[in-house]
């Protein structure tokens, strides 16, 4: 029977004694943030976020100014102002179309973001994107390697981590490509037999809709089923040293049998990631935008260091998720 | 150390209770000190430092001190199949798991009452049960 109690022990274990397995998650989140700040500098996007942020500070600061003074308190638009203003992360808030408003009035052009929607720039984008995917997959294969590596007591060097991740980085590029291809493929069959289905039939509005619908329920419920099937790929490659096809065959007949413990797994490492996505990357991203695009070297300061602590709590929580996959890979190859 | 030779296991309601309690006793200072931080410095990423110091908080809690706040008030602890206080790394466990419990609709908490152990998804997860001392 699969212990995913010991399994979860075990990757803790594993993790505080080979600290090293974070080192190439921390530079991949480094290097994404720098290709974003990269690509701001260099798109000419950047002065234009940090007015549009200056003048929401500004904003906000004279909202805060009304609701916190003495003679406010009891007029008549006071609590539309105050329940706006607690509302403000909803896209529906008063707040937002007063922000609009204002910005209107202080004469900010939106029509310079147009301007910036040019060649180059979606050159830039896709250069950046393809730079970034690159980077993001060597350091993928890093990382997994090294997993692989402590998981068999072998020498954690960065030179052996290096060496592993060199051998596997293809199949692991081979592996997401088919995943990529499973995903696309019947998306874009399904696509177009509606196109053809709403030019043939364009009068059929309400089976369009209907078609559409249950297409999406089917999507969803395709990529959740390839999902846990294919759950054990990437650790068959490095445990087992195995190409892109054998792994997802490996994959497919493991979570053949057990199928209730490869869903509960399956959802636990779900719900690692919602952790992880909740607490950790999006603070982290926010954080981040913020010390860009912000002012003043106390509030700068504080962010900066805010990063560093969300960058090292974010790479040790992706540690620790991928470990626990590995493990459970090798749970399962035993039940 | 809890006697597990013969314990009395904690059920739903109470286990609700608890967690209203500590939803008044963490969750109201937690968020007034959010707003307080964010107000007066301005620094919106600070909210989620107080946001993550209170899930840490609660999972300290729950792996060295046998439960939060409400649990304790109740006479209730978290402990393992030997009656032990579960640890860190089973108390993160049990709260991953309580997500999951959360996600599928709850039915992951209602299972509480219906099973023998008044165990829900994220206690048969991480092998705990909440007894009474």
């Amino acid at each position: 029977m699969v212990d995913i109690k010991k399994d979860f022990g075990d990757s803790i274990n594993l993790l505080k004694k080979n600290k090293k397995i974070v080192l190439p998650i921390l530079l991949s989140l480094i290097i994404t943030l720098f290709l974003i700040y990269l690509f701001l500098s260099l798109s000419g996007l950047l002065p234009l976020l940090k007015e549009l942020i200056s003048l929401d500070k500004e904003f906000e600061k004279q909202k805060m100014e009304y609701l916190t003074a003495k003679e406010n308190i009891g007029r008549e638009n006071y609590t539309m102002e105050l329940v706006s203003y607690l509302g403000k992360s909803s896209e529906k808030s008063k707040y937002n179309s007063d922000f609009a408003a204002y910005l209107k009035q202080r004469g900010y052009d939106w029509g310079r973001f147009k301007v910036l929607l040019n060649m180059k720039n979606i050159t830039l984008l896709a250069l950046f994107l393809l730079v970034s995917f690159i980077i993001s997959l060597y350091l993928s294969s890093m990382y997994f390697a090294a997993i692989a590596i402590a998981i068999k007591k072998e020498e954690m060097s960065i030179g052996n981590m290096l060496r592993k991740a060199n051998s596997f980085v293809l199949r692991l590029l081979s592996l997401k490509i088919i995943m990529w291809a499973l995903v696309i493929a019947p998306l874009i069959i399904c696509s177009l037999n509606m196109g053809l289905f709403a030019a043939l039939s364009p009068q059929n509005k309400a089976l369009l809709i209907l078609l559409v619908v249950l297409f999406i329920l089917l999507f969803v419920a395709y990529i959740i089923y390839l999902s846990i099937k294919l759950f054990f790929a990437v650790p068959s490659i490095y445990i087992e040293k195995e190409g892109a096809f054998a792994s997802i065959k490996r994959s497919f007949s493991m979570t053949k049998n057990n199928l209730k413990y490869v869903v509960l797994v399956f959802l636990l490492v779900y719900c690692i990631n919602y952790f992880i996505g909740t607490f950790m990357s999006q603070p982290l991203f926010e954080t981040y935008i913020n010390f860009i695009l912000g002012s003043g070297i106390i509030t700068k300061s504080v962010n900066f260091l805010l990063v560093i602590l969300f960058l090292a709590i974010e790479s040790v929580a992706l540690a620790f998720t991928h470990i626990f996959r590995f493990y459970a890979y090798l749970d399962f190859k035993k039940a | 150390m809890v006697d597990m030779s013969n314990p009395t296991y904690r059920g739903f309601w109470i286990r609700l209770l608890a967690a209203i309690l500590d939803s008044i006793i963490i969750g109201v200072p937690a968020g007034l000190i959010q707003f307080g931080l964010i107000l007066g410095t301005g620094i919106k990423s600070l909210g989620y430092i107080v946001q993550l110091a209170a899930v840490v908080l609660i999972i300290y809690l729950d792996g060295i001190k046998g439960g939060t706040p409400g649990k304790l008030i109740l006479g209730m602890r978290i402990v393992n199949e030997k009656g032990e206080f579960i640890g860190i790394p089973m108390a993160i466990l049990r709260y991953i798991g309580k997500i999951l419990s959360g996600i599928i609709l709850g039915i992951g908490y209602f299972m509480i009452g219906f099973t023998s152990k008044k165990q829900g998804l994220h206690d048969m997860i991480a092998k705990t049960y909440v007894v009474k001392v």
